[in-house]
């Protein structure tokens, strides 16, 4: 069970999706793939708020992670990344109690003016650590009942999320947040977003 | 081209493990295309990034080196060790799975040139990029009975009586920090140096076993049901901790909340059922410590039962609900009971009929009784279709049990 990023976004005016802040805890990562892992996880981040219709809730799967993510009707959103065995419904509480509590600490009126990902919230790596082990960070029972009933809307890829003519591989490629290397990564594996570290396997001789 | 880089590239990667020996990690980086003219090995903390065409020139070279070193020439082996073992380093590195190239290794510890200490450490580092490496677990274990059997000889030489210690002194501490296994007998010993030197190999003994569960609980967490880490495990706590109570014991706590966040992994779950087996076959030692086993199993029933109810919908925590409720079933104290009663009867036959028919009765009692808390309980509560579905497999289990007691 493992909790890899929180992500708060602001779907701008314009559809886009802008980093407010967001933490990762990649350690079950090998060290040279943290950096490729942290940039998909940002460029799925953005992906998902901007194809997530607001006051709207999805989750996301992809081969081993699950992408949670919710729009508020004010436009701040929220994504969590974990892993299958990770509860759903957990997930989502978790994003509610995240996007309420940052909302305490950086006021609406903020959101559009803060730079990319410099928005004040320190409190997201202790949460992030926490709720790596969901029974220890709140009472199970009371989580179950506590999510509203937003209907949550499963998919079952990202590919499935784009709209109409969109392709992974061309966001991938046009994208500005990812680097060279993990455009690489990308394009060698033909694999979608950020997930072939783990599958990666050598095949040589 | 390739042939004048393989060379080049060997001699990198062996300047590189000079430079750092402590390297404790590496990966293969995605630069498909030699693009700069520096070395692709690349060293940071510790960690080491091999550039992914590198790989392949190397590999070929390597392994063409090797290979042909060994069926070519038997009568000249050990001709330059270093080299050989440099060799297989490389191809070990990238290709686990090979085992001429680990008997290779094999034969250079047999004739002292390699020290096993430094190919744990190397084995640990081949882990932490294959994980699930049967080949160097295997290798693992064969370096261990090496460490036991060196253990044993030069304890042996200081002292005859060996045979019956390591049992006694491996049931004497509590934290799995403190648990003894030393080899070495009493303090008498005539010859001082050798007693030094068995209390050095025992120390080094006890050190290697705890680093070693280190090295599987982090292969665990590195691939998912990582089958071959758990029986490694397993097999060091047979082997090289002879199943003490102390050990068994302190598994059982240290692997419990690895297991509340790993509830799909059925190979860390099949360690705790491997670690209640062997505290059961060791009761009459456990009452000693006033722990009855149909606590311990209680206890983990209630701890599975907690699980199922927080993380609906996986199916390995029903299994381990299965394997514990067939354990209790099995082992319940009512069978010791009559099992005792019948021996010591004259009446033979008649009061062992009389225990069958309670043990029945018995047995059917607890199944109902089961069968009645999934019912109620957890009926209410399971909300996915799927959870629903292995509950409903899970009645229907305990139903065929009913009917075949």
């Amino acid at each position: 069970m493992k909790l890899y990023s929180i992500a708060i976004l602001l779907k701008t005016p314009e559809g886009k999706g802008k980093i407010l802040t967001s933490k990762n805890e990649l350690s079950s990562f090998g060290y040279f793939q943290r950096s490729t892992v942290s940039e998909f996880m940002v460029f799925t981040s953005k992906i998902l708020v901007e194809r997530t219709a607001t006051a709207s809730r999805a989750s996301v799967k992809e081969r081993e992670y699950i992408c949670h993510v919710y729009v508020r009707s004010d436009n701040l959103s929220g994504v969590v990344i974990a892993d299958h065995e990770y509860p759903q419904r957990v997930a989502h509480t978790l994003i509610n109690k995240v996007l309420d509590e940052f909302q305490e600490k950086c006021p609406k009126p903020n959101w559009s003016t803060i730079k990319e990902n410099e928005a004040p919230y320190p409190q997201l790596t202790e949460l992030l650590q926490k709720y790596q082990n969901p029974k220890e960070a709140d009472a199970m029972t009371k989580i179950q009942s506590e999510l509203d009933e937003t209907k949550i809307i499963l998919h079952n890829t990202i590919e499935a999320v784009l709209q109409r003519g969109e392709k992974l591989d061309d966001l991938v490629e046009k994208s500005e947040g990812l680097s060279q290397q993990s455009k690489t990564f990308y394009i060698t594996k033909k694999m979608a977003a950020f997930l072939l570290p783990l599958v990666e396997k050598c095949s040589l001789i | 081209m390739a042939d004048s880089r393989g060379p080049r590239l060997f001699a990198d990667l062996n300047n590189v493990f000079k430079r750092d020996p402590n390297i404790d990690e590496y990966d293969i980086l995605p630069v498909l295309e030699p693009t700069h003219n520096r070395s692709p090995f690349l060293l940071q903390e510790h960690k080491l990034g091999v550039e992914a065409w590198a790989v392949k020139v190397l590999m070929k070279y390597v392994a063409t080196r090797l290979i042909g070193w060994r069926s070519q020439n038997p009568l000249v082996k050990f001709i330059d060790p270093t080299e050989v073992l440099n060799l297989t380093r490389a191809l070990i590195l990238f290709n686990p799975d090979n085992y001429t190239a680990w008997n290779v290794r094999k034969e250079l510890v047999e004739s002292g040139f390699l020290n096993i200490a430094d190919d744990l450490q190397f084995g640990a580092l081949v882990l932490s990029k294959h994980p699930k490496s049967a080949e160097t677990f295997i290798h693992r274990r064969w370096l261990f009975q090496q460490l036991l059997d060196h253990c044993l000889s030069s304890s042996l030489d200081s002292n005859g009586s060996v045979a019956a210690v390591p049992e006694n002194n491996a049931d004497s501490s509590i934290s799995m920090d403190l648990i003894d296994v030393d080899i070495v007998a009493s303090p008498e010993n005539d010859g001082l140096l050798s007693m030094d030197q068995s209390l050095e190999c025992s120390r080094l003994f006890k050190l290697h076993t705890q680093l070693e569960m280190r090295v599987c609980a982090r292969a665990a967490e590195r691939y998912q049901c990582n089958y071959h880490a758990w029986s490694h495990r397993i097999w060091i706590i047979q082997h090289c901790l002879n199943c003490s109570l102390q050990v068994l014991l302190s598994e059982m706590k240290e692997t419990e909340a690895w297991n509340s966040t790993h509830i799909s992994d059925h190979s860390g779950f099949h360690y705790r059922q491997f670690l209640l087996t062997e505290l059961h076959k060791r009761q009459e030692k456990l009452s000693l410590l006033s722990i009855s086993p149909g606590q311990l199993v209680h206890r983990e029933m209630a701890y599975v039962c907690d699980l199922i109810r927080s993380y609906p919908g996986h199916e390995t925590l029903w299994y381990h609900r299965r394997f514990l409720f067939c354990f209790m079933l099995n082992t319940h104290p009512l069978d010791q009971d009559t099992k005792l009663s019948c021996k010591s009867s004259n009446g033979f036959s008649v009061y062992r009929d009389q225990g069958e028919e309670a043990l029945k009765r018995h047995k059917t009692f607890l199944i109902a009784q089961e069968l009645e808390s999934v019912n109620t309980k957890q009926k209410l509560e399971s909300s996915s279709k799927y959870n629903h579905m292995l509950l409903g497999k899970y009645v229907h289990w305990l139903q065929t049990l009913l009917t075949s007691t």
